[in-house]
């Protein structure tokens, strides 16, 4: 099989479509998530506070002063992961594509659960 | 209707449906994790602030996950069974776009119920930034 002949193999394009779709919706709920991060001056008002909010209200903040940047940054990520997995289809066989598509889908949701953590933390805090 | 739709499947399919299966599984212990152990109602602390219903909503589900826990184990391993046996029933007799369209609806599912979680927290949060740290 040829390369044009393979790129358009219409499973390789529908495993594709999965792969963009599941790490499209991951990083826009990632990126929604930091950006709508709320108490972002939390840190400048109280006092000793653990160093895991500081930097999760450094990062929400860094990330909703420069959300515009950070959808090209996404939308990059996007095509590059969907690169890398095309690569490994046609280099190695299907299942080292199948494997990036856990890691990678794993390594997205790390930011998701960071976030979560220290939100329940500050909730649990005795303000 | 082919009862064991695993018996016929070649090798390709079925390490396909075990990735499949890894990520939904990775995304469902999540939620739980979520609702079960990192969700925390303040609308006690926070005096005449009545959280929104999609707040109270997220809180609630997350009491009654919490109350039936015993439970979660059987149904959750049926649910996946169902889901994989769905998957590859698809993929026989449908087809594998099919098969790829229900795989992105329930990953779908899965991420919407985490960002509901994730909004539930962050309006309880908004009334913290409303009470201490902005004080009217």
């Amino acid at each position: 099989m040829n390369r044009s002949m393979e790129m358009s193999h219409p499973t390789t394009k529908n495993e594709r479509a999965v792969l963009h779709l599941t790490h499209g919706a991951i990083l826009a709920l990632v990126i929604g998530a930091y950006a709508s991060f709320s108490p972002r001056i939390l840190a400048n008002v109280f006092g000793n506070i653990p160093e895991s909010i500081v930097r999760l209200s450094n990062i929400a903040n860094f990330v909703s002063n420069n959300l515009f940047g950070f959808a090209l940054i996404g939308l990059a990520i996007l095509c590059l992961d969907g690169i890398a997995f095309r690569k490994l289809q046609r280099m190695t066989n299907k299942n080292w594509a199948s494997i990036w598509f856990a890691a990678t889908t794993l390594v997205l949701l790390l930011p998701l659960v960071f976030y979560v953590y220290v939100t329940s933390l500050i909730l649990r805090s005795d303000f | 209707m082919n009862l064991q739709p695993w018996r016929n499947a070649d090798s390709e399919t079925k390490y396909q449906a075990l990735v499949m299966a890894v990520i939904h599984v990775l995304l469902l212990g999540l939620n739980l994790w979520f609702y079960i152990f990192r969700a925390y109602d303040i609308s006690e602390m926070i005096d005449g602030e009545a959280l929104p219903a999609h707040a109270r909503l997220a809180l609630g589900i997350g009491h009654a996950l919490r109350a039936n826990i015993h439970f979660l184990p059987p149904i959750l391993l049926c649910l996946l069974w169902l889901d994989g046996w769905v998957y590859l029933h698809f993929r026989s007799t449908l087809g594998k776009v099919s098969a790829a369209l229900w795989n992105i609806g329930i990953v779908c599912l899965l991420l919407f119920c985490a960002y509901y979680f994730v909004e539930g927290m962050n309006t309880q949060l908004r009334r913290v930034e409303e009470v201490y740290v902005r004080p009217k």
